[in-house]
């Protein structure tokens, strides 16, 4: 009604309408489960709302309609939720859904009992709807929410708010507080006392509490204070909110704080993820103002929202040496990376994108993997001790070794991509082999085998390198040969060969595959060239990259058989 | 001989549980970090097995806590790491505690048994 005589603004109608259409989606996700006997239904005009579930209807003006869906939209989401993880169990997923048919209709019912007794009177002194738009727009940062609140109509008669945010799993929570004329305070608490403070708050009946109940805790408001914890999915949230005296507050408060807190929780979890956001964007910003290339971000229509100095240094006219790479951001803005057309630095930076992805994946895999294999280690070796009969000593000792092997495989890994720039003294011959069980799952079927007068050979150099540059040798040389033989891999074969000659060392990638023609050798080393459908072309130049480092070289010659040579020189050093 | 394993991985814990029972320690095992500070508020121990990598808190606030208990001298006799992630940072901060760090896996398990149990005075 008195909406009719006070027209909206403009936003304000589009921002119910949002509502409504997030809500509407909400419904027909609800319908499209099937699930026949629980429906819910808004149907609109200008003035108006109705929520029906079932027989029950609720009919509500906009404003209404707002805090209706708030309370809504968790009980929806917590619904789908449950359907989705049930769907195949029928059995339960009927019992779940019975629940939340009660539950709703209960919280309908709440609804229409307090939604029409005085007129919307109760609903609008809580929140103006240009309030609630600022919490969600204005309030950037966690920190400001305390003093917010406070300023708030209806928290006018409380004088000191805190609120604790702890991101799960995370080691600390982190709390912000702020009392009337004086200014918004931050401080860290751990993780055990947030829990302790939360489950306190979670588990009481009341909404009332007494500081001396948190002697020991950070509780900034003195004497009684009302509390309210929520759930959130990604954080867990604690709203303290008092006057600093002593007298408990009114029932009609407490009703007041428990609306209003429901209203909240969705706001707070949008909050603090833009929070987390926002400084996940300040990192960001910070990697890219020291990124050693030029880089820019602009906005759709090319205006400029972000140079790094690299870039701020570059004329015009320079551009154009310049290979330029486009991404879009968050799909609005463009970020624009420039590579110095000299192709060595951008073979550089993808090996080194390669490489790190790599390390970090098997340094994932150790993490994941070590220590259950210690476990099994220990173990068996805890059996061993026992008197047990041969067959069985034999298993477990297979068992035993396996799981050394495992841990062997997996240390040796992870160090060779470890440390990008380490030279040491190693045994070539070692590195080579597993480089050669590092190609394993590409080159399956295929015989390898490394061809060296000795079984070892020392040399001071860059392990992690060589290894790569072979890896991509064996690969691609694995890879001619599926493409010519496909699953008929008998007769091919791969084979390593190391010579050493004067102050040189050979490292020879021989296979009897289809070889690389003559016209095709020139481009071999050019990065991008391919002959692969899905290769990248940058495998050899990689190579070439690493080899220069080295002081070596890559080479391209013919084998006798009519398959490929690929031959490593390097210098031969050794400590 | 009172030794306290806190360690989550429940077949490290278990193995070395047993392993060191027949050497005669009574064991106790703990995989949660915030119960194992309770624990040692509550019990005396001659040893203290601490991993790092603990599924609620590290092995680290295991040692702080343990500080209202222990002097740091007592920290470093009683207390031994086990870690399968022995960085310079991690070895840097048990040095802090005068801690002794065995890296998992153990290069040789009857030794790192013979620590457990004799202390960081009989590890070479």
């Amino acid at each position: 009604m008195e909406d009719q005589n006070n027209p909206k603004p403009k936003e304000a109608k589009s921002y119910f309408a949002r509502r409504i259409e997030k809500l509407e989606k909400d419904c027909d996700d609800i319908r499209s489960l099937r699930l026949s006997d629980f429906s819910l239904e808004i149907e609109h005009n200008a003035n108006t709302f109705n929520i029906k579930s079932g027989k029950q209807c609720l009919t509500a003006s906009p404003r209404e309609f707002n805090v209706a869906s708030s309370w809504l939209n968790p009980i929806i989401k917590d619904y789908k939720k449950h359907n989705e993880d049930n769907l195949n169990h029928l059995e339960s997923s009927r019992k779940i859904y019975g629940q939340y048919r009660k539950k709703f209709s209960n919280h309908l019912k709440a609804l229409s009992k307090k939604v029409p007794s005085p007129q919307g009177k109760l609903l609008q002194q809580y929140f103006e709807d240009s309030q609630y738009r600022e919490l969600y727009n204005v309030i950037h940062n966690f920190q400001s929410l305390p003093n917010f609140l406070l300023n708030l109509e209806i928290f006018k008669t409380y004088n000191i708010c805190q609120i604790f945010a702890h991101e799960k799993g995370q080691t600390f929570a982190l709390s912000s507080h702020s009392s009337k004329n004086s200014k918004s305070q931050s401080f860290k608490v751990k993780t055990d006392e947030f829990n302790k403070l939360f489950r306190s708050i979670k588990k009481s009946k009341s909404k009332i509490f007494y500081q001396q109940n948190f002697s020991e805790m950070s509780v900034e408001p003195i004497g009684a204070f009302l509390g309210k914890a929520f759930n959130g999915n990604q954080y867990n949230l604690i709203l303290l909110i008092g006057r600093n005296d002593f007298l408990p507050p009114s029932d009609d408060e407490l009703e007041a704080f428990d609306d209003v807190t429901l209203q909240l929780e969705p706001v707070f979890n949008a909050i603090l993820r833009r929070s987390a956001q926002d400084d996940k964007i300040s990192n960001i910003i910070e990697v890219l103002e020291s990124f050693p290339h030029p880089i820019s971000i602009t906005d759709k229509s090319d205006l400029f929202l972000f140079k790094n100095d690299p870039f701020r240094e570059l004329r015009d006219h320079e551009l154009k040496d310049f290979n330029c790479i486009e991404r879009e951001l968050f799909g609005k803005n463009i970020l624009r990376l420039y590579l110095n057309k000299e192709q060595r630095e951008q073979t550089d930076l993808y090996h080194f994108y390669r490489v790190s992805l790599l390390g970090e994946l098997l340094n994932t895999l150790r993490h994941e993997l070590s220590n259950p294999l210690f476990g099994l280690s220990l173990a068996t070796n805890m059996i061993q001790d026992e008197s047990l009969d041969d067959d069985i000593q034999e298993t477990i000792d297979d068992i035993k070794t396996n799981c050394d092997r495992c841990q062997t495989i997996i240390k040796n890994f992870s160090s060779l991509y470890q440390d990008e720039e380490d030279f040491k003294n190693f045994d070539l011959i070692k590195l080579l082999n597993e480089t050669i069980i590092l190609t394993k799952s590409e080159t399956k079927g295929i015989k390898k085998g490394i061809k060296f007068e000795s079984d070892s050979l020392f040399i001071f150099s860059n392990p992690t390198w060589i290894s790569q540059a072979v890896f991509n040798l064996i690969i691609n040389s694995g890879q001619s040969l599926i493409g010519l033989y496909g699953n008929n891999l008998r007769d091919t074969k791969i084979e390593i060969v190391v010579e050493v000659q004067n102050e040189n060392i050979f490292i020879s990638i021989v296979d009897n595959g289809p070889g690389v023609s003559d016209s095709e050798i020139e481009k071999l080393f050019d990065p991008f060239y391919t002959t692969k459908d899905f290769g990248t072309g940058l495998g050899l130049s990689i190579c070439k990259n690493l080899m220069k480092k080295l002081d070596g070289e890559v080479f391209y010659t013919h084998a006798p058989n009519g398959g490929a040579k690929f031959t490593i020189t390097l210098p031969h050093e050794s400590l | 001989m009172n030794i306290l394993i806190v360690e989550d991985e429940p077949l490290i814990a278990r193995s070395l549980k047993k392993l060191l029972e027949k050497k005669g320690a009574t064991v106790t095992w703990e995989p949660s970090g915030n119960k194992a500070i309770e624990i040692i508020k509550e019990h005396e121990f001659d040893r203290i097995i601490c991993d790092l990598m603990l599924q609620d808190i590290s092995g680290f606030d295991v040692l702080e806590e343990s500080k209202e208990r222990f002097s740091i001298d007592e920290i470093g006799d009683k207390v031994i790491i086990i870690t399968a992630y022995s960085s310079a940072q991690v070895l840097e901060r048990a040095t802090q505690y005068g801690c002794l760090v065995l890296s998992k896996p153990f290069e040789n398990l009857n030794n790192a048994i013979e620590i457990f149990i004799k202390g960081k005075e009989s590890a070479q």
